[in-house]
């Protein structure tokens, strides 16, 4: 069991942080479905672990770098100056959304005392979202149809086959417990650029993921539609 | 060291599922490939079969079998697919050893 990352999770949900809008992210928040809303298993976690917070944030003061230091996180400064935090099983990334012209390499986002990194597509993980009960402790995550369609949509813009791969098949993995209104009433809402790579990651889909056609085919995905 | 153990403990039990998954499904498709003959001015399909050492081509008709040209297509994936599976498994099974000696 990934005690550490429960630990983590506890000391956020103290903090009130699921409550101001952080969200898990990324292949943890995978593991969530898996265990709460029958998401078949996909094993390929990193040993990073991301947290993505509002923008601007307009929580209360929190001293984030003290509570995670409790459980043996300590601060630790990538190159380009964001903070992340290192245990020797998990490492932990604060990210926040990145909106217009972006270009820099960290946000402050003072009353955590963090310095987030921002990144693109951010915001359809941010106002999408619901909580989940993780073995007694509250966890934020995406709804599981904005995190496929994430995966889908951000699989294209990959420069790495493996990472691409990864991508389509978590994508494709977490339609299975995604109901196609659902899906569908969300995608319609894409601008029509978002909705291109999405469609094009459905139809690498059908190959990559031969296994998975049933869940294509629920969604109205197949190589003639 | 748990969250990496954990991880590449469910890594072989997904390879093993998908494993088992593929050879369900591959047991499911039609063997062999499709021939198309020319004969005077008409199209003929057959299904060619490696039967031991022979090779057998049965006749299909002249209309193109599109269905089991798509379901001999995802043979061909799949198959693909089975091989890297199983070469992941390898490797699994490999570091599960030099684990299990340290």
């Amino acid at each position: 069991m990934e005690d550490i990352l429960h630990r983590v999770l506890k000391a956020l949900d103290e903090e009130g942080l699921w409550d101001r809008g952080v969200e898990l992210i990324g292949s943890w928040s995978y593991l969530m479905y898996q265990r709460h809303l029958g998401a078949p298993v996909y094993p390929f976690r990193t040993l990073d672990a991301d947290f993505l917070v509002p923008w601007p944030y307009r929580g209360e003061t929190r001293n984030l770098a003290a509570k995670l230091a409790e459980i043996g996180f300590r601060p630790a400064s990538e190159p380009n100056g964001a903070i992340y935090f290192q245990h020797p099983e998990l490492k932990i990334e604060f990210l926040v959304p990145e909106r217009g012209k972006g270009g820099q390499d960290f946000r402050v986002v003072p009353s955590l005392g963090l310095k987030a990194v921002p990144l693109r597509f951010m915001d359809m993980l941010l106002n999408d979202s619901i909580l989940i009960e993780n073995a007694g402790v509250r966890v934020r995550v995406p709804h599981p149809a904005a995190y496929a369609l994430h995966k889908l949509l951000i699989a294209q813009r990959r420069a790495k086959k493996e990472k691409k791969l990864k991508d389509i098949e978590q994508g494709v993995h977490t339609l299975a417990i995604v109901e196609p209104s659902d899906l569908a009433s969300r995608l319609v809402e894409f601008p029509a650029g978002w909705k291109g790579l999405v469609m094009r990651s459905l139809r690498e889909a059908w190959d990559l993921c031969p296994l998975e056609r049933d869940v294509l085919a629920k969604h109205g995905f197949t190589p003639q539609n | 060291m748990a969250i990496l153990r954990d991880i590449l403990g469910e890594s072989s039990a997904y390879y093993r599922d998908m494993e088992k998954r593929l050879l369900v499904r591959l047991a499911e498709l039609p063997l062999g490939s499709v021939l198309k003959r020319r004969i005077g001015r008409g199209h003929y399909y057959y299904l060619k079969v490696r039967r031991g050492a022979k090779v057998e081509a049965r006749y299909l008709g002249k209309r193109r079998p599109e269905a089991l040209e798509r379901e001999i297509q995802e043979r061909r994936l799949l198959k693909s697919q089975l091989r890297e599976v199983q070469k992941s498994l390898a490797l699994l099974s490999r570091l599960d050893r030099r684990g299990a000696r340290r």
